[in-house]
């Protein structure tokens, strides 16, 4: 079993992408047949991102054993709505966000669509995402 | 398959080579330089970086044309960038065929085929995902060895020579015992040949480096021509900042280097360059007109072609679409340990990584502290080779 952890930052807009860079790296590392490896790259990177710009700040896991787990956890607001949020097109991302060029309401939906597994717990405490991909 | 030779005697262990390599291919083993043919991607980096010409590209020398009784040059289209009127075109055309050929093709008008058919490419499949263009060998094997995540993104056309000979060879008036040499701009473009480089599927008999041949072309220039119409498709098909401008309505995004090349590959593999329909990739700085092995410098080179594309002609080779395609990477996705096993594997290099000082100094012989943790693994080096671990026991037994 591997298993990595990162921390991520509230509005760290400059280093945005690079924890999925590194895990994205751990991946080829590994050797993990390339379809799977563009699904991992891409709900990685998009939640990573989302918890830049909507959470306080958290961590993300990596579980690497029969299957690759990955668990994005943050300290709050948590999300109001999540029936609402797993909606595509829909965004509550701020104006700051969105002139970089992020927050176009896609993130769940295409997190969803990508992962084998896809849960998420959310309360005013935080949210907890867990996403698992079959390795083989 | 690489096509970079090493001289050992010229070699003097800098590894300025060993740092330049862009794939980590190059490791110096035994007090010799040693390029991973699997992992070599042919950018000839390392050649620019040695200062002792000690790693070279050779390709095949006029000499070889004997063997041939039809001996026919394709001249990259590239080539061409270095005149800037069709007169001096057709010059620089006359003086290679008197090096020896009984004809001579630019290839401008092949490479504005494949231009036409990529617009049309573009058009109908733009919505699927980012589609790269797959003219430059270099980032072909650069997907294939560190970016396999695009490797379905590739437009799977054939490198344009090899289109060309194709086509040449299948033409009804062909003699027998014809060479087809291919007059090279590039490290890359030398793979392709069957000689000296073994690339037995090529139609391309035998590929030149053109700077090789300059000595030999600047004598034989005169104010005699050979025609040999210039397509400006071709043109645009060759420079990066003229790419764009047969794709009117659809997102072009060019990105020419190495290091551009590396950034859009990295953002795309997060799917960020999804709002692009099509990635220009050239490892060439302002496409193949940057060539490394021409007498020209890219810059100017620009200069030239604009010039240029404004006096060459619309029309381009009669070729049917399906002639354009072929295999552009020849190695899929293959993995034959278990899950398991290369988990089992990864935590071992990892526990020597570990203990690796992580600068990736390669004064040990590797790339970097990762490569030689998997030579450990492999019994082929111990941590006792590492300069740094070795001069800090040094320094705590003092």
């Amino acid at each position: 079993m591997m298993k990595y952890s990162y921390v991520i930052n509230k509005d760290d807009y400059i280093n945005a992408g690079k924890v999925s860079s590194q895990i994205k790296k751990i991946l080829k590392e590994l050797n993990v047949r390339p379809d799977i490896l563009r699904r991992m790259a891409i709900a990685c990177y998009e939640a990573e991102i989302n918890m830049i710009i909507h959470s306080f700040g958290g961590e993300i896991t990596l579980v690497i054993d029969n299957k690759a787990e990955f668990i994005f956890k943050d300290i709050g607001p948590g999300i109001k709505d999540i029936t609402l949020a797993m909606k595509p097109g829909y965004s509550t991302a701020n104006e700051r966000a969105r002139e970089l060029g992020f927050g176009a309401g896609m993130g769940l939906v295409n997190i969803k669509k990508v992962s084998d597994e896809f849960n998420i717990e959310s309360s005013t405490k935080g949210t907890i995402l867990t996403l698992r991909f079959d390795l083989l | 398959m690489t096509v970079i030779s090493y001289t050992l005697e010229k070699c003097q262990k800098c590894m300025k080579c060993l740092h330049s390599c862009l794939t980590g291919a190059i490791s110096l083993q035994d007090a010799r330089v040693k390029i991973d043919s699997e992992k070599c991607t042919n950018c000839a980096t390392c050649i620019e970086a040695c200062v002792y010409q000690g790693l070279q590209a050779k390709g095949s020398t006029l000499a070889d044309l004997e063997n041939y009784q039809y001996k026919i040059a394709l001249v990259s289209t590239a080539v061409v960038g270095e005149c800037c009127t069709v007169d001096q075109v057709e010059e620089l055309m006359m003086a290679i065929k008197k090096l020896g050929f009984d004809e001579v093709i630019n290839l401008s008008g092949y490479d504005g085929a494949m231009y036409e058919e990529m617009i049309r490419y573009v058009g109908v499949n733009h919505q699927q995902t980012t589609l790269i263009t797959s003219f430059c060998p270099v980032v072909n094997k650069l997907i294939e060895v560190k970016y396999p995540i695009l490797l379905s993104n590739i437009v799977p056309m054939d490198n344009i020579s090899e289109v060309a000979a194709r086509s040449i060879r299948k033409r009804e008036d062909m003699p027998k015992n014809t060479g087809i040499f291919l007059l090279c701009e590039c490290v890359s473009k030398l793979t392709l040949a069957k000689y000296p480089y073994g690339n037995k599927y090529s139609e391309i008999d035998h590929a030149m480096v053109i700077a090789d041949l300059f000595p030999q072309i600047s004598r034989n220039l005169s104010t005699e021509r050979l025609r040999s119409p210039v397509s400006d498709k071709g043109l645009y098909n060759v420079t990066a900042n003229l790419y764009t401008k047969g794709f009117k309505d659809k997102n072009v995004v060019v990105a020419d280097g190495l290091d551009k090349v590396v950034k859009a590959l990295e953002l795309a593999e997060f799917d960020r360059l999804k709002d692009c329909d099509l990635l220009f990739l050239s490892g060439c700085i302002n496409g193949c007109i940057g060539g490394n092995l021409l007498w020209g410098n890219p810059f100017s080179s620009f200069n030239n072609v604009r010039k240029l594309a404004k006096k060459a002609c619309e029309t381009t080779v009669d070729i049917s679409n399906n002639d354009l395609y072929g295999v552009v990477i020849a190695s899929s996705f293959n993995e034959k340990r278990s899950l398991q096993n290369r988990l089992a594997n990864f935590i071992k290099i990892n526990e020597y990584v570990e203990k690796l000082p992580g600068f990736d100094c390669g004064a040990c012989g590797f790339h970097s502290c990762r490569a030689m943790a998997e030579e450990i693994l492999a019994n082929r080096a111990t941590l006792a080779d590492c300069r740094v671990l070795r001069s800090n026991d040094k320094n705590e037994s003092e």
